[in-house]
């Protein structure tokens, strides 16, 4: 589901242009790749007045084909808007906002909101203490860009998001996270027909864990700490503020993004632009004072490139779009103890680092779009083609026990949409479908020392899962009917109701079902 | 279309400069330091080649087992970490066997250390007639889901000889403080104040018997430390510590232990009720029950009470106040201890008994009904002429694999392993002994 918050009401003037393309949000921000670059300044080269987007959806998804932080059983609804505005010749503005609420049942694993994002993670050590997770995210958006001349021009941007997730069964936890992304850019158009941007990128992720025992009786609740590839030492108890996971205080897992991005366009019915990104990543997990350990130090780098390659005709636009980015990241766990001088508190003393992980991913998406019929209210018909490919190569290190872990997924995907036409509206009718495979190694163990003996600890019942989901061949289908009321003054109304479903291959070994379905209702306003 | 090539070019030449592929299996990316621990007695060098030093990481996840050379000295390749070097070495002086025995925690392998040389000091161990041969101090769960308690402790003396032992004077306490992971006021950096001196801080109260005690060759005594009546009619997950048998540490005559939860069933004699002075506040002794640090001692009853009750004697390093008040028991009456901590705790964790006492630990998870057993000694009892037969193994937790219940109940002595070293002499029972 892919909701558009819609900038600050009180700054949205309400046009009576009737340019038809300006109400097609989509179809407006894959003609100008710009918007969505983190240059702000490109926000000037949209000359419309104003396309704006105020969505409500509804999401079912059902299925056991999910990861382990998924659900099987879950809704979400989501409320957004999004707008971009040129308040004069020299000022545009976009923003966004929007509020999201999900909740699941069966949910367990992960602890972490979005475990794929950091280094280390910490997982719940039993499948049978699964229980309803709800998660809310509010996020706040907006950007600025100003014209100085008809060469120069500068934006800033900032995008805020916040959210937390509670478990509402033994072992329970809670997630506060932050995350705010500043950018700040310069443009130089020498001509009509070419632009140069630089931006520079500010991104800082924060999101602190608190585990609790409500239940009164003496069970015992352990989390497992998965150091990569599903691989640890053994499982902890949730008690006390002395393990990775505290009973008693937020700790936090903090990321911290920061680069530049180099921006590049030509042409103009034939239209190239490029981006290339490179940010420096640092974090941490644990609460940094004299008496509470840091636990683990880690830090990497990120490379993106974004391109698009746009024919624009009279009455059609195509458009070519990739986007490849490399992920390195290295983790570090620090060797610490506690230690009491007489007469003072006690602290926590480093001894030094370990380096446990290396991980490598790429990933590359390349798309094809077709926008024809478009001098009219709405392009008459869109199709499009799609092919994804992500690779993850990752090596673990407990001394003197390695894992090494390997995967590779290939997707491809095709959709159409039709729009017919009918009295004051449009009904649009949209079919697509999909495919995806992987392969790879889940655990490749090994000893840099025949003969040591290893303590180390293989959480094999939630690698097999996870594993199994990322790599088994699947397929998908999708329908989805929608319909728009066009109003005299520009504005249009649209109610629309898609169905998607996937489905394994081959019958699972590991994950609870073979297939996973998503319906979304969602109602909103194009202006 | 020429647009569309650069495109595709760019795209492609930053596919393969992206490509690094990740080190082989024989390339460790961590830092690796040469360590060397060489085994000393009374700080010279114990020259002896062929000795097994089991080296630990406190993060859980390696252990290593090099064997010493002829300089009494083992070397080998570590990353950064805390360590625990074990080391135990049976031999024969002037026709008496005798046991060397020893832990170090102090194995820091600092990546900006000058030196990775450590010594692992080993103490001649006596073997003692009486030992510890199990502490059950950490409760059990309830049987109706509620939180469980401790009132169900006992811990049990044997007699590890083959001859009768004289327990009459045989007197039980814990050394201070009462957690492993509490702050303990009597560490200054990595050491113990009373490392060099010759008494351990036993804590609140020492207990003794109030009757004359013998036990016969392998064989043992119970004592209840709480209450000593059949738990089990309440609560099926406990023990039953009615027996006549057994022992109890009475708050009977005892005026300031009021409470009178603890009580004693029927059929125990007064002549099997100890008794003790208090020396600090509180209305019942407290036993830990999750890490207690457990001693017994050989001393008569005349003179623990005289030492209990001379304030002189008390040390004040934990507090001015009565409720911190120590005595000073002496080292030489110490019998046997064992440290036990938690295990949710374990990295925050100090010993409390002195290496010339005991040295290492045993963790557990409390509220599960575990226990602390001591292992066997596999060749001792082996040995035994009579033990053909009925020795019963297969018994993972015990590292000798003998499962010491079952083979005295099959009829067999059963001679237990003591090397004053929590670590390598106790293990964690899933279930309490008298059950």
């Amino acid at each position: 589901m892919r909701f558009r918050i819609p900038a600050v009401l009180a700054l949205m003037s309400l046009s009576a242009s009737v340019m038809a393309q300006k109400a097609d949000f989509k179809y407006v921000q894959d003609a100008n790749p710009y918007l969505t670059s983190s240059n702000a300044a490109g926000l000037g080269r949209y000359n419309e007045p104003q396309v704006s987007l105020v969505e409500l959806g509804f999401l079912k998804d059902n299925g056991g084909l999910v990861g382990i932080d998924g659900s099987d059983d879950d809704w979400k609804a989501e409320l957004g808007t999004e707008s971009y505005v040129r308040i004069s010749d020299r000022i545009a503005f976009w923003g966004r906002l929007s509020y999201s609420y999900f909740k699941g049942k069966n949910m367990g694993g992960q602890m972490l909101m979005v475990p794929d994002f950091n280094p280390v993670n910490f997982i719940e050590s039993s499948d049978t203490t699964l229980g309803f997770k709800s998660r809310e995210t509010y996020s706040l958006a907006g950007g600025l860009a100003y014209s100085f001349n008809d060469r120069w021009s500068a934006g800033v941007k900032a995008e805020y998001s916040a959210g937390d997730m509670v478990k509402t069964k033994d072992p329970r936890y809670r997630n506060e996270m932050m995350d705010m992304d500043l950018s700040a850019g310069v443009m130089y158009s020498p001509t009509d027909l070419v632009s140069i941007g630089l931006s520079g990128i500010f991104r800082n992720r924060v999101e602190q864990l608190m585990a609790h025992i409500y239940g009164v009786t003496d069970k015992q609740y352990y989390a497992i700490t998965d150091k990569g590839g599903f691989l640890g030492a053994k499982p902890e108890l949730i008690e006390g503020d002395y393990n990775f996971v505290s009973e008693s205080s937020f700790r936090p897992m903090a990321n911290t993004f920061y680069g530049a991005a180099l921006q590049f366009e030509i042409g103009r019915d034939v239209r190239l632009y490029n981006e290339f990104k490179y940010l420096v990543r640092s974090g941490y997990y644990g609460k940094k004072s004299s008496s509470s350990p840091v636990f683990f130090e880690f830090g990497g780098s990120v490379l993106e490139y974004n391109g698009d390659l746009i024919f624009k005709g009279s009455d059609k636009l195509r458009r070519i779009h990739l986007d490849a980015s490399m992920q390195k990241i290295e983790n570090n766990e620090n060797s610490l103890r506690y230690t009491t001088q007489q007469g003072q508190n006690t602290v926590v003393e480093y001894l030094g680092q370990n380096k446990i992980l290396s991980r490598t991913d790429l990933a590359a998406n390349l798309k094809y779009d077709a926008y024809l019929g478009t001098s009219g209210i709405r392009p008459s018909f869109v199709y499009g083609v799609n092919a994804s490919l992500f690779s993850r190569d990752q090596m673990t290190t407990l001394y003197p026990s390695y894992r090494k872990h390997s995967r590779t997924q290939i997707g491809a995907g095709a959709y159409g949409r039709k729009n017919f036409p009918v009295k004051s509206g449009m009904i649009s009718l949209r079919a697509e479908a999909s495919y995806l495979t992987g392969f790879g190694v889940a655990a490749e163990d090994g000893s840099f020392v025949p003969g040591a003996s290893a303590k180390v600890v293989s959480f094999d019942t939630w690698m097999n899962r996870q594993f199994e989901y990322e790599t088994a061949g699947r397929v998908g289908a999708g329908l989805e009917l929608g319909y728009t009321f066009f109003f005299k003054k520009g504005m249009a109304a649209f109610v629309r109701v898609s169905d998607n479903f996937t489905r394994l291959l081959t019958e699972p070994q590991y994950l609870k079902s073979a297939q996973r379905n998503s319906l979304l209702i969602a109602v909103g306003l194009n202006f | 279309m020429k647009r569309f090539f650069a495109f595709v070019a760019i795209a492609a030449a930053f596919g393969f400069a992206s490509c690094n592929p990740q080190k082989g299996p024989d390339e460790p990316e961590v830092k690796l330091f040469d360590v060397t621990v060489q085994l000393a007695v009374d700080g010279t060098p114990f020259a002896v080649e062929g000795i097994t030093v089991d080296v630990a990481d406190a993060a859980g996840t390696a252990t290593y087992a090099p064997v010493t050379d002829a300089s009494g000295k083992v070397a080998l390749t570590l990353p950064v970490g805390s360590y625990t070097a074990t080391a135990t070495y049976k031999t024969s002086e002037n026709g008496v066997k005798t046991l060397y025995s020893g832990s170090t925690s102090s194995i820091l392998v600092i990546e900006s250390a000058s030196s990775y040389d450590f010594t692992l000091p080993l103490t001649k161990v006596e073997s003692q007639q009486i030992i510890i041969k199990e502490v059950y101090a950490t409760g059990c769960p309830a049987a109706d889901g509620s939180a469980g308690n401790s009132d169900d402790a006992y811990v049990v003396i044997y007699n590890n000889s083959d001859v009768e032992a004289d327990a009459s004077q045989i007197v039980f306490g814990f050394c201070a403080p009462y957690n492993a992971n509490g702050t303990n006021k009597y560490y200054t950096g990595d050491n113990l104040l009373y490392e060099n001196e010759n008494w351990i801080p036993a804590y609140n109260a020492i207990w003794w018997f109030t009757s004359n005690v013998t036990i016969a060759p392998y064989s043992q005594k119970v004592i209840a430390v709480f209450g000593a009546v059949d738990f089990t009619a309440t609560n099926p997950n406990s023990v039953d510590l009615s027996n006549p048998e057994y022992y109890w540490m009475s708050n009977n005559e005892i005026s300031q232990y009021s409470n009178k939860k603890y009580q004693v069933a029927e059929g125990i004699p007064a002549t099997n009720y100890l008794t003790a002075v208090p020396f600090n506040t509180g209305n019942a002794w407290a036993l830990s029950n999750s890490a207690p640090a457990f001693f017994i001692g050989k001393m008569e009853a005349a003179t623990v009470k005289a030492m209990c009750e001379d304030a002189d004697n008390y040390d004040r390093t934990l507090g001015d106040k009565p409720a911190f008040y120590v005595v000073k028991f002496p080292k030489a009456n110490v019998v046997d201890a064992v440290d036990i901590w938690s295990e949710a705790n374990v990295a925050k964790s100090q010993v409390r008994f002195s290496a010339d006492i005991n040295s290492g630990y045993i963790a557990l998870t409390n509220k599960l009904g575990n226990t602390i057993y001591r292992n066997v000694d596999a060749e001792a009892t082996k040995a035994l002429p009579e033990n053909e037969g009925k020795i019963v193994e297969g018994y993972a937790d015990d590292p000798s694999g003998i499962d010491a219940e079952a083979s005295i109940k099959a009829g067999a002595h059963i001679i237990y392993s003591d090397t004053n070293n929590s670590a390598t002499d106790f293990h964690v029972r899933k279930v309490a002994s008298i059950k």
